[in-house]
């Protein structure tokens, strides 16, 4: 299910808004207009009926309209009105002369009250009338007569219901004609509306789409590379450009990253498969005696060996720092592994005459990741042996200062590189006074310096008098305070 | 033919340093930067191999400090740098050529031949010197269509000088580029060997190939005047 777009839900709700608003306002016309057309009529319709109300009376035991008696002074009044009395006692009725033998409908409201409503005259016309109840009216004369005959009716007994009606057929055709004339204009003005605002959210966001089609016509070799951000690129979208080119940088340094990763494997496998490949050329450029193709079978050998250490430390460079393998930080007492991991460099640095410093003895607890230690400490005291200087030393000391456990690795050299950086670089290697140190693969510091950095620390060289020191850095681990050893 | 290889892995340097001795090179090896420079510095070397990424000083620098010195040895590099980046910087710090790791050793060795021919201003890979013919890939001499059997030191005595048809070459040049370190041989051994050469070159009625320049040295020339 796909979610709804931004420009489909502006419009959607754009419309909506101004629908609502256009019906509002419509009614609001409609109604005012109505109400003023109609107000005046109601006025009018009310007063005749109330000028009507006051001429039926209680005459001889019978009603009387006197409207219907005094033509003369009613004249205006009934001319061309339209009005009709029922009797509600016996169910007579008398329509004013404009009506003829035509019935207006019969209503009042509750109780006899007025009640105006929009009725339909028989000839089809439009018209507005009001209903109501009334009560013949009783003169004094009349009432003494009556007490006299004996026969006193009370008027209240004859209810009479009187309807007043006004043709307002013009009015009507005219609020109709309002009525559509507010309806079409509506939807017109929506539909425009609609346009103009499609237009404005196609306008507004074009930039969307312009980032879009930037990350669309990417090349599979432009994938790191950031977007350019146009200057006029609304403020709401900048954050975002912005926060998606930090992302790709990111992706660059990942990728810049295997590719040095790939570069630095391929620069140092080139190295072993050339020497395998020129000892097997060399073992078939003739035919040789069993002992010198069994040399060369040792060579090759030696060779294999190489090539598996050389991946399997490849291999453990690729692991650290990926997200499958990430540094797992725990408490532990560091001098236990400390010692274990030198003791045998210990024994060839005591083979090879070097003088040295053995790690401290008390308890040393840190924050970090043991496996990831491992790999550090085994190529510091790697390397320690196997650059020492003749007649050289090298000391291993752990330091706590301030919440950090500080653990240094010194050894003399014979020309320390001017540039310490280029030490963790993959691939360089250091003069070596010592045979053994030929064998290095310059992966072993980078190695460390990415375990270092898995672990949230670094690693970092110095050097002083002829003496190169790598110094860890890491959390000290919950634990008793003790002094620096 | 004296050749100076520089690479710091061991299994490499041995296999490239024996399949060059079998081809019947003259062939000396470092496996250090520092010690290398030092070994190339000398004049000694007809041609260096020489390997990037050393321990102490890197190839790049061996390579400039031997141009800044005007040393004009020629230079091979061996490198498991394969980018164009790479290639173009060593060959524009001097390298006369450029070898990417993993290869056959028989291209390494086409490549020094080739060199090698470059070096002495040779176009053709027989080199012909009237009726004597010096094929250096087959390492095989003939004269007038006769083939001609010679020892291992004989025939890079011959190849030599052949490489250098038309010019004297001191007894020296001879001893530093044809004879082995600690070969023991004695003052005169290389007009023995001269002598013997000589012998096995000529034939009845054949014009003398190999003369002597007194106090100067050998000059191998078909058409001496």
């Amino acid at each position: 299910m796909s979610a709804p777009s931004i420009r489909r839900s502006l419009l959607i709700r754009c419309g909506l808004g101004i629908s609502l608003l256009l019906c509002l306002l419509s009614a609001s016309i409609y109604l005012l207009v109505e109400k003023s057309l109609y107000g005046e009529l109601d006025d009018s319709i009310q007063q005749t009926a109330a000028i009507l109300s006051n001429q039926v009376e209680l005459e001889n035991d019978s009603i009387t309209y006197e409207w219907q008696e005094g033509l003369g002074t009613n004249q205006s009044l009934v001319e061309g009105a339209l009005f009709q009395f029922w009797n509600d006692g016996n169910g007579s009725t008398t329509r004013s002369p404009a009506l003829k033998w035509r019935d207006l409908p019969k209503f009042s409201g509750v109780d006899g009250a007025p009640l105006l409503r929009n009725i339909v005259l028989s000839d089809g016309h439009h018209a507005r009338a009001v209903g109501l109840r009334v009560y013949p009216f009783l003169l004094e004369d009349e009432a003494e007569a009556m007490r006299k005959r004996g026969t006193l009716v009370d008027p209240k007994s004859l209810p009479q219901t009187l309807v007043v009606a006004r043709d307002v057929e013009p009015s009507h055709r005219a609020l109709e004609r309002l009525r559509w004339i507010l309806i079409g204009g509506s939807i017109l003005t929506l539909g425009l509306g609609y346009l103009l605002i499609e237009r404005a959210i196609k306008a507004s966001l074009k930039p969307i789409h312009q980032l879009s089609d930037q990350v669309q016509d990417r090349a599979e070799h432009q994938l790191d590379q950031t977007l350019a951000i146009p200057e006029d690129l609304p403020a709401e979208l900048t954050g975002l450009a912005s926060n998606f080119n930090l992302l790709l940088s990111r992706v660059a340094i990942i990728r810049q990253r295997e590719k040095d990763f790939i570069r630095h494997a391929a620069h140092e496998l080139r190295t072993p498969i050339a020497g395998l490949r020129a000892t097997t050329d060399l073992a078939l450029s003739q035919k040789r005696d069993a002992d010198a193709y069994a040399a060369h079978l040792a060579a090759c050998q030696k060779s294999a060996m190489e090539l598996g250490e050389l991946v399997k430390r490849l291999s453990a460079l690729a692991r650290i720092g990926q997200p499958a393998s990430p540094a797992v930080l725990e408490a532990f007492d560091t001098t236990p592994l400390l010692r274990e991991c030198w003791q045998p460099f210990a024994t060839r640095a005591e083979t090879l005459g070097i003088p040295t410093t053995e790690p401290t003895s008390q308890p040393l607890p840190v924050m970090a990741d043991p496996a990831l230690l491992r790999i550090i400490l085994n190529n510091l005291f790697d390397n320690a042996v196997s650059y020492t200087s003749d007649r050289g030393r090298i000391m291993i000391r752990s330091l706590r200062e301030n919440g950090t456990v500080m653990i240094s690795v010194t050894n003399s050299v014979d020309d320390p590189p001017d540039d310490l950086d280029r030490l963790f670089e993959p691939l360089f290697r250091r003069e070596s006074s010592r045979h053994d140190a030929t064998s290095h693969l310059g992966i072993g510091l980078t190695l460390s310096l990415e375990a270092a950095r898995a672990m949230g620390t670094t690693i970092r060289a110095t050097q002083l008098d002829g003496e190169i020191c790598f110094t860890l850095t890491l959390q000290e681990g919950p634990g008793r305070n003790r002094s620096s050893s | 033919m004296r050749l100076l290889v520089i690479e710091d892995h061991e299994a490499l340097r041995e296999g490239l340093c024996q399949f060059l001795r079998e081809a019947g090179y003259l062939v000396d090896s470092e496996s250090g930067g520092d010690e290398g420079l030092w070994a190339a510095q000398g004049s000694e070397y007809d041609l260096v191999l020489l390997d990037l990424m050393l321990p102490g000083i890197d190839g790049l620098s061996i390579l400039r400090r031997l141009r800044a010195q005007g040393n004009p040895i020629h230079i091979l590099v061996i490198s498991a740098r394969d980018g164009l980046d790479d290639r173009l910087e060593a060959l524009d710090a001097g390298a006369d050529d450029y070898l990417v790791k993993p290869f056959p050793l028989s291209e390494a060795l086409a490549r020094v031949r080739a060199m090698l021919r470059r070096s002495f201003g040779k176009k053709s890979p027989v080199i012909r010197e009237g009726d004597l013919e010096v094929d250096p890939m087959r390492r095989s001499v003939s004269r007038a269509g006769r083939p001609i059997e010679l020892t291992a030191l004989e025939y890079r005595l011959l190849e030599y000088l052949a490489y250098r048809t038309g010019e004297v070459v001191s007894r020296t040049e001879i001893w530093e580029h044809v004879f082995e370190d600690g070969s023991g041989g004695s003052s005169n051994a290389v007009d023995v060997y001269v002598s013997y050469l000589r012998k096995k070159l000529n034939y009845e009625g054949a014009r003398e190939l190999i003369h002597t320049r007194r106090g100067q040295g050998y000059i191998l020339q078909a058409d001496k005047s």
